[in-house]
C-alpha cells in the first residue's frame, strides 16, 4: 500500500493546491450540533460554529431521552445534524484503535483500525439525527486491498487532470512490490513537453515523456476537471469510473489486455 | 557563548543581531548540489541557515551510526564546513525528535517500537500518533531506556557540533529536542502514565509538598507516601456535593502542574545531554504555535534553555493566530524569535490545507509588525514531503517566491529592523491559574486539542462550586478584552501570570481575567505592581481564595463589595451578564471593615474613594471603578463580557468600556479608524528616534483607513494619508516623519 520510505517529491504548487480543494475542501462544513451526555444525562452541549451553547441544555432539559432532546433540537435550530456522544465513548475509541492497530502494517491498515474503533460506536456511543447512512462502518479494508491487487505490480500509475488545455493535477505512483514508493507529478518533466492545445492528443506524448524519464510505461488515466468533479461527487465510484472509461470521457493509456477486452464488452453491451 | 541575548535582542559577538534564517536539510539534497543551493540562499540575503540532523537517517543499527561514510549526502561535517566557507551561520536541531515529515518523526524504529520506552495512555495502551506514511508509538520523555539510547545518539553526533561551534565554526545555536507537546495530544488524562511517567509524579508531589502531610492536608487524604498518590485519569471533580466540590479542584490543578512539569523536565534531560558533551553553545526549544497555556510553561521552559520559539503555519486569514503567538513573545520571552514560519507546506497525503506564497505575503509581514528578534523560515531548500520553497532540489528558483524573500531582507535593511521596539503601553495576561483549571477540567480526553478546538469546546460546564463557570469564561473574558483593546487600536503585549514583576512594571496597564481563586503569589505580584504606580484592570471577579482554595483576599481587601447584581444588562449591544453593580456613593460611609454587618464595601474607611468609570445609567449604580492603591490603581469590572470570538462581534458597548479603561489607564490610541478588521502596532528604535506604524488590513476587501496623518509608505515611498487605502491582507508599513 503506502511504503513507510516513500518519496513524495517535485510537486508543483498549483497542482497540490488543486488537488487538496478537489479532495478535501469540495463542500462548506456543514453546521451540528453535540450533545455530550453521561448515561443519557446531557452534560455539555456544543455548536460547530458558536461554540458551546448551555442554555440549549436547560431549555430542552424536560426531553426524557436524549434521542428526544437531538430531534427537538433538530427540530428548533438551524443545524443540519444534531449528534450525541456518549462521554466514555472517545475513550473507548482511542483505547480500540490503539489496541488493535498493527504499527507494523501500512498506512491504509492502519487507517481501518481507527475506522473500525470508530464505526464500533456507531448506534451506541455515537447517535445522529437524522440517521445517517453509515456507509464507513459497512467499508473494509478487505475491499481496498482486492482494489489494490488489480493495480499492475512494480508499475507507475499516472492520473492526470486538465482544465480546459491546461494540466490542473498529475499525480504519478511509482508501486514495487505492492508497495507505493514514490508520487510524484510531472513537474520534472514537464517543460519537455510541448502542449498540442487538445489534452485528448496530449495523452500519449505525457506517456511517452514519463517512460523516458522513469523507464517505464506508465498505466495512465486522463480526464477533464467536470469528470473528475463528477468521480469525486459519485456515490459508486467504480461504477461512474468504469462508464466513464468505457463513454472515453476518461482516457486510458497502457491498460492491461484484460481490462481493455472489459472496456470493449461494455461499449457493447452497455447494460 | 557568543550568541548571547539582552533586552531581548540577540547578540553575536557582543554585536545586535536580527536573526533571520531559513531551513535546508542537507541529507534530503544531493551533495553536489549543496553549494549551488547555498549560494541561491544567500543571494536571496540570508546569512544564517537551520538544520536538523536526525537521529534515524543516520543510525544504521544500534550504535553504528553512517556520517557520510557510506551514503556521501549524509556527511554533516562537510555540510557544515561548506556553510563556513560560505561565511554562513548554522542552527542545529539534532533532535533526538524533529518531526520534518519524515517517517517516525526521525527516532529510530527500534526506538518507537520498544514498549520499555513508550509512551502510555490512561487506559494502558500505547500512544499512537497518526502521521502518514505510517503510524507509531510515540515515546515517553519520563523513560530512563529512551535517555540513554539518545546518548548513544548524541555520543555520536557531539563531536561534529563541538567542532563547528562558533567562533571557529558556524554554528551559533543548538535547538534541545523539538516541539515537546505530548506530540500534541495535550488533553489532561490522555498520557503519559508509564512507568516512569508515574515514578516522575511522585517526584513532582514531593519537590512541592516536601512532606506528604502537607499534601495529605491539602488534598483531604492520609497518603502514606508521595509514591501511593494515585494520577487523576478523568475529571470527577463535579460529581461531588456542591459545597465540597472546589476543596478537590487541588488534586486537578496539581495534575496540569505537572504535566507542565513533565515538559520541563523532558527538555531539562535533553539539554542538559547535550551541555554534558561539550555543546556550549546558546541552547534554544521550540513550541507549536499558539502554546501559551497549560501543559506549555514558557517562563519555566527558559529557565532550562536560553530562549523557547514558536513555530508558526498560519494562512493569511489567521492573522489573528500570527498576532497572539508574536505578541506572547514579546510579552514573555527572553528573546521573541519564531523558530519556524512558514514558507511552502507538507506534501503529505492528509487533508492540510497548502500555505501558500499569498498566505506568506500576509503572515510574514504580520509577525514583521508585531516584532521579533528572530525568525527562521522553514523550508527555504524543497524536498521530499515539502511543497513550496523558493528554491527547488536541484537549486532552481521559484522566482515569485525567491523575490519575496529577497525583498523582505532589504526591507528589514532599509528598516534597520533590528534596532527597533514594540511599542505597547499595556500588556493582557492569561491567567494560568485559570487556564490550568481549563484544562483540568475537560471532558473531550484524548481529542487532540489542535486546529479549532477552543476550550469551549471540551471543558466542564459544571460551576465547581465558584461565582462563575471559570473554565468556561476565562477564555472567553480574555478574548473579549483582546478583541476589545485591538479594534479600539490600543496596542496591548501578551502575557501571563507566571511572568516577574520587573517586567510587569514595563507596562502602565496590566489587564487580566480574575475569578474567585488566584495564587497568593500572583495575587501579591499584581498588588505590588499596581502600589507601584502601574493600572490593573481586572474582573469579572475579585479572588478570595487561592490556588489551594484556602481564603486569601490580597486584592479584594482593596475593592468594593459588589451592592447588587443583575442577570443581563444590555450596554450599548453589549450584553452583560452576572452583572455586580457598585454604590460609590456610600463609600464615605463605609463601616469598619472588622464590622461584619458590611456588606458595601470592604477598603478601610481611610481609603482614596474609588471614581466611577461607568454607570449602568446616568445616576445609577457603578459598573466599572477605579480604586486607588499605593501610587498606582486597580480598576474593577464586575460582569462577564459575551462571545467575541473574531473582531466583526465587537460592538459599541464593548468599545465604549474599552475607553473608558484606556483613559483611566493613560493608554494612547494609535489611530482614528475603528474598522475592527483594520489593526496597527507601532515600532520605534531608541537611539534614533524612527518610528513606523504598521496598519494590517485583516479583510479580503480593500479598506480606506484613517491613519490620523501623513507617513511615507516604506514599499512605495508614497507620502500617504490621514486616510489611505490598504488592499486586502496587505500590512502598510508606514514611517513617521522624523521632522
Amino acid at each position: 500500500m503506502i511504503g513507510e520510505n516513500v518519496r513524495i517529491v517535485d510537486w508543483g504548487i498549483e497542482q497540490w493546491n488543486n488537488f487538496y480543494h478537489a479532495i478535501f475542501h469540495s463542500k462548506t462544513p456543514e453546521s451540528a450540533i453535540v450533545i455530550i451526555h453521561n448515561d443519557g444525562v446531557p452534560i455539555k452541549v456544543v455548536h460547530t460554529k458558536d461554540g458551546s451553547r448551555p442554555e440549549l441544555k436547560e431549555r430542552f432539559s424536560d426531553c426524557c431521552q436524549i434521542q428526544d432532546m437531538m430531534k427537538a433540537i433538530y427540530r428548533e435550530e438551524d443545524v443540519k445534524t444534531v449528534y450525541a456522544v456518549a462521554y466514555p465513548a472517545i475513550r473507548r475509541i482511542f483505547t480500540r484503535f490503539e489496541r488493535t492497530v498493527d504499527c507494523d502494517a501500512n498506512y491504509i491498515k492502519q487507517l481501518f483500525s481507527l475506522k473500525d474503533a470508530i464505526s464500533c460506536e456507531f448506534g451506541h456511543g455515537i447517535t445522529q439525527y437524522p440517521a445517517g447512512s453509515h456507509w464507513l462502518a459497512d467499508f473494509e479494508y478487505k475491499t481496498v486491498k482486492k482494489l489494490f491487487a488489480s493495480a499492475p505490480d512494480n508499475a507507475l500509475v499516472m492520473l492526470t487532470i486538465f482544465s480546459g488545455q491546461d494540466i490542473w493535477t498529475n499525480w504519478i505512483i511509482g508501486i514495487e512490490g505492492g508497495t507505493i514508493t514514490l508520487i510524484t507529478t510531472l513537474d520534472v518533466i514537464k517543460p519537455k513537453i510541448g502542449s498540442t492545445g487538445d489534452w485528448r492528443r496530449e495523452c500519449r506524448q505525457i506517456t511517452d515523456g514519463v517512460k523516458k524519464q522513469f523507464g517505464v510505461k506508465p498505466l495512465s488515466f486522463f480526464m477533464d476537471h467536470e469528470t473528475f468533479r463528477g468521480l469525486i461527487e459519485a456515490k459508486g465510484k467504480l461504477r461512474f469510473f468504469a462508464d466513464a472509461l468505457s463513454t472515453k470521457k476518461i482516457v486510458s493509456k497502457a491498460l492491461p489486455i484484460k481490462y481493455r477486452i472489459m472496456l470493449f464488452l461494455r461499449r457493447i453491451f452497455p447494460k | 557563548m557568543a550568541l548571547t541575548i539582552r533586552n531581548r535582542r540577540f547578540y553575536l559577538d557582543c554585536e545586535r543581531m536580527l536573526l533571520v534564517s531559513g531551513s535546508v536539510h542537507y541529507w534530503r539534497l544531493d551533495r553536489s548540489r549543496w553549494g549551488e543551493i547555498l549560494d541561491r540562499v544567500r543571494e536571496m540575503g540570508f546569512e544564517t541557515i537551520c538544520t536538523y540532523v536526525p537521529w534515524c537517517v543516520h543510525e544504521i543499527s544500534r550504535g553504528e551510526f553512517d556520517f557520510g561514510e557510506i551514503n556521501p549526502d549524509y556527511d554533516l561535517d562537510a555540510f557544515l564546513t561548506l556553510c563556513e566557507k560560505k561565511d554562513m551561520h548554522v542552527l542545529l536541531r539534532p533532535g533526538p525528535h524533529v518531526n520534518s515529515e519524515i517517517t517516525y518523526f526521525g527516532f529510530p524504529k527500534r526506538i518507537v517500537h520498544d514498549p520499555e520506552i513508550q509512551s502510555v495512555t490512561a487506559d494502558g495502551t500505547p500512544v499512537i500518533f497518526p502521521s502518514p506514511p505510517r503510524m507509531f508509538p510515540v515515546p515517553s520523555y519520563a523513560s530512563e531506556k529512551f535517555y540513554r539510547e539518545v546518548g548513544r545518539y548524541f555520543d555520536r553526533v557531539a563531536p561534529i557540533i563541538r567542532a563547528h561551534l562558533h567562533p571557529h565554526g558556524g554554528i551559533i545555536a543548538v535547538q534541545a529536542d523539538n516541539e515537546l507537546s505530548f506530540f500534541l495530544r495535550t488533553q489532561p488524562y490522555d498520557h503519559d502514565y508509564s512507568t516512569g511517567a508515574i515514578r516522575l509524579y511522585a517526584r513532582f508531589l514531593e519537590e512541592k509538598y516536601q512532606d506528604i502531610r502537607a499534601l495529605n492536608e491539602r488534598y483531604s487524604t492520609e497518603y502514606g507516601s508521595f509514591d501511593a498518590v494515585l494520577p487523576p485519569r478523568d475529571f470527577n471533580c463535579a460529581s461531588n456535593g456542591a459545597n465540597r466540590k472546589n476543596i478537590e479542584l487541588p488534586y486537578y490543578l496539581d495534575w496540569i502542574e505537572y504535566k507542565e512539569y513533565y515538559l520541563q523536565y523532558g527538555l531539562s534531560r535533553i539539554a542538559e545531554m547535550l551541555r554534558e558533551r561539550g555543546v556550549e553553545t546558546l541552547i534554544y526549544h521550540n513550541l507549536p504555535g499558539l502554546c501559551t497555556k497549560p501543559p506549555y510553561n514558557h517562563v519555566r521552559m527558559e529557565e532550562i534553555v536560553d530562549v523557547v520559539g514558536f513555530d508558526l503555519y498560519y494562512y493569511k486569514e489567521e492573522y489573528h493566530k500570527v498576532k497572539r503567538c508574536v505578541q506572547y513573545l514579546n510579552g514573555i520571552s527572553r528573546a521573541p524569535f519564531l523558530s519556524e514560519f512558514a514558507a511552502g507546506f507538507v506534501a503529505l497525503p492528509i487533508p492540510v490545507k497548502p500555505i501558500l506564497l499569498d498566505d506568506a505575503r500576509f503572515t510574514t509581514y504580520a509577525a514583521l509588525m508585531h516584532g521579533f528578534s528572530g525568525i527562521n523560515f522553514y523550508m527555504l531548500v524543497e524536498r521530499e514531503r515539502w511543497v513550496g520553497s523558493p528554491i527547488d532540489r536541484f537549486g532552481g528558483i521559484r522566482r515569485e517566491h525567491f523575490k519575496f524573500y529577497q525583498e523582505f531582507n532589504r526591507i528589514l535593511k532599509r528598516m534597520d529592523y533590528q534596532k527597533l521596539e514594540s511599542a505597547c503601553d499595556g500588556i493582557l495576561l492569561v491567567n494560568r491559574d485559570c487556564a490550568r483549571l481549563e484544562l483540568a477540567s475537560s471532558l473531550l480526553t484524548p481529542i487532540p486539542i489542535i486546529g479549532g478546538i477552543t476550550p469551549e469546546y471540551y471543558v466542564s460546564e459544571d460551576d465547581l462550586g465558584f461565582s462563575d463557570i471559570i473554565q468556561l469564561e476565562c477564555t472567553r473574558q480574555w478574548n473579549a478584552l483582546y478583541f476589545g483593546f485591538g479594534a479600539a487600536k490600543y496596542p496591548v503585549a501578551i502575557g501571563d501570570t507566571t511572568i516577574s514583576e520587573e517586567r510587569l512594571a514595563e507596562y502602565k496597564m496590566v489587564a487580566v481575567p480574575t475569578f474567585d481563586f488566584m495564587s497568593e503569589s500572583v495575587q501579591k505580584k499584581l498588588s505590588n505592581y499596581a502600589r507601584n504606580g502601574g493600572h490593573l484592570v481586572i474582573g469579572p471577579r475579585v479572588p478570595v481564595l487561592d490556588y489551594t482554595m484556602q481564603k486569601c483576599n490580597i486584592l479584594e481587601k482593596n475593592l468594593l463589595k459588589p451592592y447588587e447584581g443583575l442577570d443581563r444588562l444590555d450596554l450599548n449591544g453589549a450584553a452583560l451578564a452576572s452583572v455586580d453593580l457598585f454604590d460609590i456613593a456610600d463609600i464615605s460611609d463605609i463601616p469598619d471593615p472588622g464590622d461584619s454587618a458590611s456588606v458595601s464595601a470592604s477598603i478601610p474607611s481611610t481609603a482614596p474613594v474609588p471614581a466611577s468609570l461607568l454607570a449602568a445609567e446616568p445616576g445609577h449604580k457603578t459598573l466599572i471603578y477605579q480604586q486607588s492603591i499605593g501610587s498606582g490603581t486597580i480598576i474593577h469590572f464586575g460582569f462577564l463580557f459575551p462571545r467575541i470570538a473574531e473582531p466583526d462581534h465587537v460592538t459599541q458597548g464593548l468599545l465604549a468600556i474599552i475607553e473608558r479603561i484606556a483613559t483611566a489607564t493613560g493608554l494612547d490610541r494609535t489611530i482614528p479608524e475603528t474598522d475592527p478588521g483594520i489593526d496597527v502596532a507601532v515600532q520605534r528604535a531608541a537611539d534614533c528616534g524612527r518610528e513606523f506604524l504598521f496598519v494590517a488590513n485583516t479583510r479580503a476587501t480593500r479598506r480606506d483607513v484613517d491613519v490620523g496623518g501623513r507617513y511615507r509608505d516604506l514599499k512605495s515611498g508614497e507620502v500617504v494619508g490621514p486616510v489611505t487605502t490598504v488592499p486586502a491582507y496587505t500590512v502598510l508599513i508606514l514611517e513617521a516623519d522624523q521632522r
